[in-house]
């Protein structure tokens, strides 16, 4: 799947809801009623929070967050022992690539610890794990943090982790962004290309939708782990620590759209809790909806969105 | 220019200059020594001329870079300088914010400085961008003014471990990622130590002076050139409608006025045909109509009117106004100013 032509949408078609509807539901502009209520197989999404994961200086409790982790992914894959689900999920065989993000508000080292451990009690060998961010990689547990090395990237743009890798796990961070709306899940392959300049485009960066369609993400990724620690309800990338708040939570999944579609939620609900009226992302994340309609990469209807939330509820906002 | 750096440069210049003085006098043999003592004596070419401007432009950056550190104290209030000062321009800004770069690049932005200092376990980030005049500089600070004003440069705010300011052409960002205010004194004072050490105050777009006084929110006002940056204030379309580019000036500011809010924006286009053609397009575009004259007022959405004048190489747009009436008396207003 390729980028395609740049959408044409206005203030006004927003708020007639009468194109991406989807989106105007997340952004709680349009009544969820409007979509569709048929019985449909729904994409499984898993939020998970402690509310003593982080202290007051926000260091992270790792045996807590070893519980949420644990806890969420045994929800996912539906097994009381997450060890199954690790194991369902990847092969000893398999070269897994981790994406992290290390921009402004980066991937807590602890949660990149925790899926390291998991993958080596799921067989996986430690120098088949490779962690990266745009072009700077770790391999092995090692380099998980320092990630000093350098694989470039293929001709496609797409960097040379994805084409060593057999499969992958998205850990991005969770904020608001200045540019596309919001950045969760689909943003954050941005930063496995070299050419993120030609997606971060003054229509709302719409075409975001064909990095997660991209055949190889596509087929290779197979868990989504969505930070949600700290995340950022405001500006972004470049953080305003006002904006920050301990929402203690991960939000896990297989389906980019649907996980980007329940932060979405989260993030928006935020932003009106802490305005105390409607206070709309700008610009608007379009490029969510359309990773659903023009890439057909997920789901960005909440009603085909199954939701588990466990743990502490008090602010889950969704 | 620090010496080394200027001697380079010189010395390079009088190679070229000596090639252009020593090619007629071939058979002097004071032309002949000298050009080659110094490089060998042959016609300028272009490539040397290219040379030397890569080489001005790169110890340019180098030196902006060194000016822009001379601003940063080595320690304040228990704080030291912890890691070394990391520099970033137009080039490479992507690789200290990837996805942020832009909108930085919306305005003229030049150079940036990264210092962390850290006193203990805490920490606190230094960001010094350069930019190109300090309009921009304004543009950037005024993009969120939300904190207590504090009396730091040209103009600043504080609020949760973040200080902001404006001074000259310089834009600082000082922050503390607790969110909290536990840093604020070590803050504050690096603040003021970096804004003595510019020696020049800002100067405010002239644009700004526009804006009507009465009604105006204090410190809502925003300066900005591009389309990218009206979406981030006030998402109106993805396709750039009112034609807004670095040739364009525009401010954005919220009002109240008795029991009407709305935001005023108003562009300046470098012409009236420019202007008169965005007013149009965006008439026929956004708001469905012809425009007969130089106003519209057009009901949309939500029973909001979006208004909008036009007034030689300027065009005035009101949004989010629900009174008609009110809404048309602005802008014949704002048209006698």
């Amino acid at each position: 799947m390729t980028k395609t032509e740049k959408i044409s949408f206005s203030r006004r078609d927003f708020l007639k809801g009468t194109t991406l509807t989807t989106l105007g539901v997340a952004l709680g502009l349009v009544s969820p009623e409007v979509l569709s209520s048929q019985e449909v197989k729904k994409e499984r999404v898993v939020l998970v929070r402690d509310k003593d994961v982080q202290d007051q200086d926000f260091k992270v409790d790792k045996n807590l967050l070893s519980k949420m982790f644990d806890s969420g992914m045994s929800n996912l894959g539906s097994e009381d022992n997450p060890l199954k689900v690790w194991k369902k999920l990847f092969s000893p065989k398999d070269i897994v690539g981790i994406k992290i993000s290390q921009m402004m508000t980066p991937t807590h080292r602890e949660l990149v610890e925790l899926i390291f451990a998991n993958l080596l009690k799921a067989g996986v060998e430690d120098k088949n794990i490779y962690i990266w961010d745009r072009d700077k990689v770790g391999i092995g547990s090692a380099e998980m943090h320092s990630l000093p090395k350098s694989l470039g990237y293929a001709k496609d743009h797409f960097s040379n982790v994805i084409k060593k890798s057999t499969a992958l796990i998205n850990v991005p961070g969770m904020k608001s962004h200045w540019l596309a709306g919001a950045a969760f899940s689909i943003k954050n392959w941005a930063g496995a290309v070299d050419n993120a300049v030609e997606y971060h485009t003054e229509d709302c960066c719409s075409s975001f939708g064909a990095l997660v369609a991209n055949t190889e993400i596509k087929s290779k990724c197979r868990l989504i782990i969505l930070d949600g620690l700290r995340p950022l309800f405001n500006g972004g990338p470049q953080v305003d620590p006002k904006y920050l708040w301990d929402y203690n939570g991960l939000i896990l999944g297989f389906d980019h759209v649907a996980v980007d579609t329940v932060a979405l939620k989260i993030i928006q609900n935020k932003r009106d809790e802490y305005k105390k009226e409607k206070w709309i992302l700008n610009p608007p994340p379009l490029h969510i909806t359309l990773a659903d309609t023009r890439y057909k990469a997920g789901t960005s209807d909440l009603n085909r969105i199954e939701l588990i939330k466990s743990g502490w509820h008090e602010g889950a906002l969704v | 220019m620090s010496q080394p750096y200027r001697e380079i440069i010189l010395h390079k210049l009088e190679c070229i200059r000596l090639r252009r003085t020593a090619l007629p006098m071939k058979n002097s043999r004071v032309g002949v020594e000298l050009a080659s003592t110094h490089c060998r004596a042959r016609p300028i070419l272009f490539f040397d001329l290219l040379a030397v401007s890569l080489l001005v432009l790169f110890f340019h950056g180098v030196i902006m870079a060194n000016q822009l550190e001379s601003l940063l104290p080595q320690k304040i209030k228990g704080f030291e300088k912890s890691d070394k000062t990391k520099s970033f321009d137009r080039k490479n800004l992507y690789d200290y914010l990837d996805g942020g770069a832009e909108l930085y690049l919306a305005y003229d932005f030049q150079q940036l400085i990264v210092q962390d200092y850290k006193s203990g376990e805490t920490s606190i980030t230094v960001e010094v961008y350069s930019m190109g005049t300090s309009q921009d500089a304004f543009g950037l600070y005024s993009l969120d003014q939300e904190g207590v004003n504090i009396q730091i440069g040209d103009r600043a705010t504080y609020g949760s471990g973040l200080l902001k300011f404006w001074k000259g052409s310089y834009f600082v960002r000082i922050t503390d990622m607790s969110g909290n205010d536990r840093s604020k004194d070590a803050i504050l004072e690096l603040g003021r130590n970096i804004s003595q050490k510019i020696d020049f105050k800002g100067k405010l777009p002239e644009l700004l002076s526009r804006l009507p006084a009465d009604g105006l929110v204090p410190y809502s006002e925003r300066f900005f050139h591009k389309q990218i940056l009206l979406n981030n204030l006030y998402f109106l379309s993805t396709e750039n409608l009112l034609d807004l580019s670095e040739r364009t000036s525009a401010v954005m500011g919220d009002y109240v006025l008795g029991k009407m809010n709305l935001k005023l924006l108003l562009i300046s286009y470098p012409d009236t045909s420019s202007a008169k053609s965005a007013f149009e397009n965006f008439c026929v575009k956004y708001l469905k109509t012809s425009p007969s004259g130089s106003r519209v007022i057009q009901k949309v959405e939500e029973g909001k009117l979006i208004g909008a004048e036009l007034d030689k190489n300027y065009l005035w747009l009101t949004f989010e106004s629900k009174d008609e009436k009110a809404t048309g008396n602005f802008l014949r207003n704002l048209k006698k100013r």
